[in-house]
């Protein structure tokens, strides 16, 4: 388990040179699992220099679990031997599908929100825990449309999901607040169903409002004024949780990142963080 | 609803869904518009808003999302030749291709496998504009530049070939495989150089493509623990290193002789001594078998 008010960042490629020379004050890292799980040598030698200095969680994009297609068991296969090289605390993965009919769309895509799909995906993630060891985290999504066929809201479907399958949560806290800006519901009311106990770890990102007012996630702004306030109010609300800043587009230096990072230490405690 | 038809379900739902994903953007009007008049009536029809047109404008973030995720992927594989081409013109081939071909690997950068073939039979061939300001085999070249790299550098660990005293002894008999993490390209143009200093070129328009040089280049590629090292061959050394590749040394050697007539003995000796010790040296083979 990694502490409760651990701060951590999504590793990526920019950050590798400014890590080796300055090996920075962050409690752990996290990885996008499928950059590691090919046969490829130089991410790995990377990542083996990263893993003597600090914690690292995997973050995944592929397991498609709300596929109709099966789970693929040589991606479970690489990723349990990635989850045992990293000794990793946990991993996790997107309440979502990215691929069907044989393809791989490489994207977070929504479904409806409907009781007889928490039981075939709460299957599957209780499959993949099992499977791989290890507590599974699942993280919510930021979506653009929503469904006429939904009988459920976005968190009582996320919470069944967590609570019926055994797993965790991988509270985004910026989907969160892009989500409701998107679909006009109140992002309290979607935090006040989170079992907060079962919080693996929070994530925390910049998005981009569009002209006529939709908010795309996307990973390369700074973390905007009213995410910060939403973080400073799930903080509030739970008994703390490991945060993780993903910046995944036009990526500033890292000093910069690090300093984005550290404005959630003093949003908790109640400071300004400008 | 059982779980067979949950996955039914699922299926007609993410086929419909897979359809607004992948459909072409239109690209008449000099921007990336998604067309959203050829999203499924039925699926659009699902989507909950309260604004009219709003429902195809939310799937058309992911229209577009797909899309420019794929080409981003495709350019960071092939940065030489998607930077000679510029990215409109460049995204716009990887549409097509990608549309022939869609991703099935979980891994995304294995989206562009067959792509440099593809460029090369399918495009190159039939469709560059006759005024295009760069030679087809320019682009062939810098393709396929970019695609060793990648396969280079994505190659797992293999162990390097050392002769042992039993090889030494039937050394012409044995045929040699090479390491997975060797290239041999040839350029007409200086691309390798290009493609190091492809960060001096920022935006997406096309790049200019170097004079061309006095003579074909034949380059070794190859992977280490320090990165991807370069070494510039001789004619006769690539050409003996492709003979080893497909042939049994001795029967390297002897077509290589046969093929360099005008070479005198002595001097083709020598080289072809101070080649092979060479690329024994530096690694380039993983095994050799009889």
């Amino acid at each position: 388990m990694l502490p409760r008010d651990a701060l951590g960042l999504g590793l990526r490629i920019p950050y590798y040179d400014y890590v080796f020379e300055h090996w920075p004050d962050v409690d752990y890292f996290e990885i996008i699992s499928e950059n590691f799980l090919g046969p490829a040598v130089p991410p790995r030698q990377k990542l083996a220099r990263i893993r003597e200095r600090y914690p690292v969680v995997l973050h995944g994009v592929g397991l498609n679990l709300l596929s109709h297609e099966a789970i693929d068991e040589r991606y479970l296969d690489d990723l349990c031997r990635l989850a045992d090289a990293m000794d990793a605390p946990f991993f996790s993965d997107h309440l979502c599908w990215s691929g069907a009919h044989g393809m791989n769309h490489h994207d977070l895509l929504p479904t409806p929100f409907r009781p007889e799909l928490v039981e075939y995906v709460a299957e599957r993630i209780d499959y993949v825990q099992r499977r791989v060891g290890r507590p599974f985290a699942i993280e919510n999504l930021s979506s653009y449309v929503t469904f006429q066929t939904s009988t459920m809201s976005e968190w009582e479907f996320y919470s069944a999901v967590v609570r019926e399958s055994g797993s965790w949560y991988m509270l985004d806290i910026n989907n969160i607040y892009v989500s409701s800006q998107n679909h006009g519901f109140d992002p309290l009311e979607y935090l006040r169903a989170i079992d907060f106990a079962r919080v693996q770890q929070v994530h925390i990102a910049g998005h981009e409002r569009q002209a006529d007012g939709l908010i795309i996630d996307t990973h390369d702004h700074p973390v905007a004024d009213a995410v910060w306030q939403l973080y400073r109010q799930t903080w509030a609300m739970s008994g703390g949780f490991p945060t993780l800043l993903e910046w995944d587009d036009r990526i500033p230096p890292m000093p910069v990142v690090l300093a984005e990072l550290d404005k959630a230490r003093r949003v908790r405690d109640g400071q300004t963080y400008e | 609803m059982s779980s067979d038809q949950t996955t039914t379900w699922l299926s007609d739902f993410q086929k419909e869904f897979t359809q607004v994903l992948r459909s072409p953007l239109d690209l008449s009007s000099g921007m990336m518009r998604a067309d959203t008049e050829k999203y499924p009536r039925k699926l659009s029809q699902q989507i909950m808003t309260e604004i009219p047109g709003a429902a195809n404008r939310g799937l058309s973030v992911y229209n577009r999302q797909y899309w420019f995720r794929l080409f981003g992927a495709l350019q960071s594989e092939f940065p030489l030749v998607s930077r000679l081409l510029g990215y409109w013109r460049f995204n716009g081939l990887a549409m097509r291709f990608l549309s022939e071909h869609p991703p099935q690997d979980v891994e995304l950068h294995r989206i562009g496998r067959g792509f440099c073939a593809w460029l090369a039979q399918e495009w190159l061939a039939r469709e560059l504009p006759a005024k295009s300001a760069i030679p087809k085999i320019a682009l062939i070249q810098a393709a396929h530049i970019d695609e060793e790299w990648s396969r280079i550098f994505l190659a797992p660990e293999q162990p390097r070939w050392h002769p042992s005293p039993d090889d030494a002894a039937q050394l012409l008999n044995l045929k040699f495989t090479p390491t997975a993490t060797l290239a041999i390209i040839e350029q007409q143009w200086p691309l390798l150089a290009l493609r190091s200093q492809l960060s001096n070129y920022p935006g997406e328009g096309a790049i200019p493509l170097p004079s061309s040089l006095a003579q074909l280049e034949h380059w070794a590629l190859l992977r280490t623990d320090e990165g991807i090292g370069e070494l510039l061959l001789a004619p006769r050394q690539a050409r003996l290193y492709h003979l080893m590749s497909n042939h049994t040394l001795g029967e390297a050697l002897a077509t290589l002789e046969q093929e360099c007539s005008d070479v005198p003995p002595e001097q083709l000796q020598r080289e072809i001594a101070s080649w092979t010790q060479q690329s024994v040296e530096l690694g380039f083979w993983a095994k050799a078998n009889i």
